[in-house]
């Protein structure tokens, strides 16, 4: 069975919006910058809604270079994080969901 | 009702958390800390460096399996700790690592002493918090365990306030122990492909790294019934001990030549517990070029990283291969076999000067059998680590310490402390080149006053050994900043700090002076004079694939 190939051309990308469920949005912010800065993610955005109470929502967008279910995995893996989907994909390529990230 | 200080919550916390002894040096902003520590009957051992109190509790940790503690104070402090505590992230080592920092009112002023610890940490730890209450210790340092001891295994920083360590506060109960979150298994259908793929495979290998080193018995019963060869990382040694019938050896840059040979002609790797590190794989796209990969990692984000797998199975090694074990139908492979014996012949590992315990891996070789298969030994970086590797005979996981994914120089004594601490009982040896002794030469004070029984096996060449044979083979024999023009003598070195030394230089009966020096009491130091232009094969030069080793007397640069 031949190696499945993973090509793709960050320059023509189109992007991803990644959607996390957090413990703590702010403190979330920074381990989730340096994990997407530690793996040479293109960030090309990023809103922070915390919580009243603690539990907020980080919305992140990225280039999609063909690596987002495997940063989607880290970011899952992160303590502050306790979720985390892929929310959609721009550029016509229509909405790509995965399981629901848990509040 | 509970009522305690910042400092004192965190020195009860360590004790209820099964902690015995940490590591560390004092200073104005974790003082608390060490007046509170000082009340417990933990025990402190004050290294010389923070970087070494780091690496003793990695020595610690590595042994025992369980998180260990060092400390350090705030600013300089905790930048010395930084290279310890990257080290323990590349090889997934549980540590806490508790800083001091400057009083909350004085964050963010450029205060003396003061650096961003949580800044600094985060791409290097595997998880930090900084402590903005006293009332928080008791589940931070629950959280902070149980995070550094679940799942991949990392080093998680709790940077805490001057201010905070003073700061009282109440509360009812000590949060429950918290083992963390039992990772869940694949589900049937994967486990079921992983299976499907592993039965129609003609000649299957097993690719193990320190992620499977609690999987002994299960990888080698999945070896069995595949009648499939077993190779390991670096970090895999001691997997299955080196006569083990399924044991191949060690691939990689200074791997045996024929489990590098093996990996070009296996039609399906099993990955377990092993990230495909460069050091490992050699040019990845010709790694192992025609096979199907099954990956079995507890680290989802390891998973297609490196290199796309046909069954990507998450979870602990043990248990999945438990899980995956009685859907693979047992079968002999004769063709596989013939191969593999084939290749054994064709490409016999021959380590030069074995039988003379004046020559490296003869000293290595007859150090082993004195201390018998029960020692631990932790290596340096460079030619000294890599000919241990080869020569060592590691017969069970965490025996075999090393600093494997950061590739830390100076890693070898504070880690053969940390070691002997962890278990007094067990002899210890030291494996380390003069350059790298001397990143942390400072610990020898730390090992005379505490007396323990490490065995410094010091290769003395002059010159970074690793670097200089990378020189000789790929820079053109130009020896630039490589060679150390001031030799310290070693033997007297040593004997300032109070160790007893030997100089294996001189003696005429090298096998009774090495065993007078392992059988005394106490730290010793084994100097052995190594010529510099001894370089350690085979080598795969960066670039290349594994198969594409140079052999000893191949190079020119290298005769």
């Amino acid at each position: 069975m031949p190696t499945p190939r993973s090509d793709h051309n960050p320059m023509d990308a189109s992007r991803a919006v990644l959607e996390l469920a957090t413990r703590d949005a702010l403190a979330a912010l920074r381990h989730v910058a340096a994990c997407l800065a530690r793996r040479s993610h293109e960030l090309l955005g990023l809103t922070c809604e915390p919580g009243v109470s603690g539990p907020g929502r980080l919305l992140v967008t990225v280039a999609d270079d063909g690596r987002l279910d495997r940063l989607v995995a880290e970011l899952r893996g992160l303590p502050e994080v306790c979720g985390a989907r892929l929310a959609g994909t721009a550029a016509g390529c229509g909405l790509r969901l995965a399981e629901p990230a848990a509040a | 009702m509970i009522r305690l200080t910042g400092a004192r919550i965190i020195a009860q916390s360590l004790l209820r958390h099964g902690i015995t002894t940490v590591a560390g040096i004092p200073g104005g902003a974790n003082l608390p800390l060490f007046d509170a520590i000082a009340e417990t009957p933990l025990r402190i051992v004050l290294a010389r460096h923070e970087q070494g109190a780091g690496f003793i509790a990695q020595g610690l940790a590595r042994v025992t399996g369980r998180p260990q503690v060092c400390l350090a104070t705030s600013g300089p402090g905790v930048m010395n700790l930084l290279t310890a505590i990257a080290d323990a992230k590349a090889d997934s080592v549980p540590l806490v690592c508790i800083t001091g920092q400057v009083p909350r009112g004085l964050l963010g002023t450029d205060a003396f002493q003061e650096v961003d610890v949580y800044g600094l940490t985060i791409p290097i730890a595997k998880h930090n918090m900084l402590v903005r209450r006293a009332a928080d210790l008791p589940r931070l340092m629950a959280e902070a365990f149980a995070i550094a001891a679940s799942g991949r295994p990392g080093p998680v920083v709790i940077d805490v306030p001057r201010d905070v360590q003073t700061e009282e506060a109440a509360f009812d109960d000590w949060p429950a122990a918290d083992a963390g979150p039992v990772p869940a298994l694949p589900g049937p259908a994967d486990l079921a492909f992983a299976a499907s793929l592993l039965a129609r495979s003609e000649r299957p290998l097993l690719y193990c790294g320190g992620g499977a080193a609690r999987a002994g018995a299960q990888v080698a019963a999945l070896a069995g019934m595949l009648d499939a060869p077993v190779v390991t990382t670096l970090m895999g040694l001691g997997l299955l001990p080196p006569d083990h019938p399924r044991y191949a050896g060690m691939i990689g840059m200074h791997g045996a030549p024929a489990a590098n040979h093996l990996l070009a002609r296996c039609d399906m790797l099993v990955a377990i517990g092993a990230r495909f590190d460069d050091r490992a794989t050699g040019d990845a796209k010709r790694f192992c070029p025609g096979a199907s990969v099954v990956h079995i990692d507890i680290d989802p984000a390891e998973h297609h990283k490196n290199r796309q797998a046909h069954v990507a199975l998450a979870g602990d090694a043990g248990r999945v291969l438990t899980a995956l074990l009685p859907l693979v139908p047992a079968r002999p492979r004769p063709g596989w076999t013939a191969i593999r014996e084939r290749v054994a012949l064709e490409h016999p590992f021959v380590l030069p000067g074995l039988g003379d315990p004046k020559s490296p891996y003869g000293m290595l070789a007859a150090v082993a059998g004195m201390l018998g298969p029960d020692a631990v030994v932790a290596t340096d970086v460079g030619q000294n680590q890599m000919r241990a590797a080869q020569a060592w005979p590691c017969h069970r996981p965490g025996k075999f310490l090393t600093s494997g994914g950061l590739g830390t120089m100076g890693f070898g004594l504070p880690t053969a402390i940390g070691a002997a601490l962890a278990d007094p009982g067990r002899p210890v040896a030291c494996v380390v080149g003069d350059g790298g002794l001397l990143m942390n030469v400072q610990e020898l004070a730390t090992l005379a006053e505490l007396g323990l029984p490490v065995n410094i096996l010091l290769m003395d060449n002059g010159v970074l050994g690793l670097v200089r044979q990378q020189q000789a083979l790929f820079v053109g024999g130009r020896y630039t900043a490589s060679t150390f023009a001031a030799r310290p003598d070693f033997v007297a070195l040593a004997a300032s700090f109070g160790i007893a030394a030997l100089d294996l230089e001189p003696c005429r009966d090298v096998r009774s002076a090495l065993a007078a020096a392992l059988a005394a009491p106490g730290p010793a130091l084994v100097r052995l004079p190594v010529d510099p232009d001894a370089h350690v094969y085979p080598m795969v030069p960066p670039g290349a694939a594994n198969h594409e080793m140079i052999l000893e007397k191949r190079h020119a640069h290298a005769s």
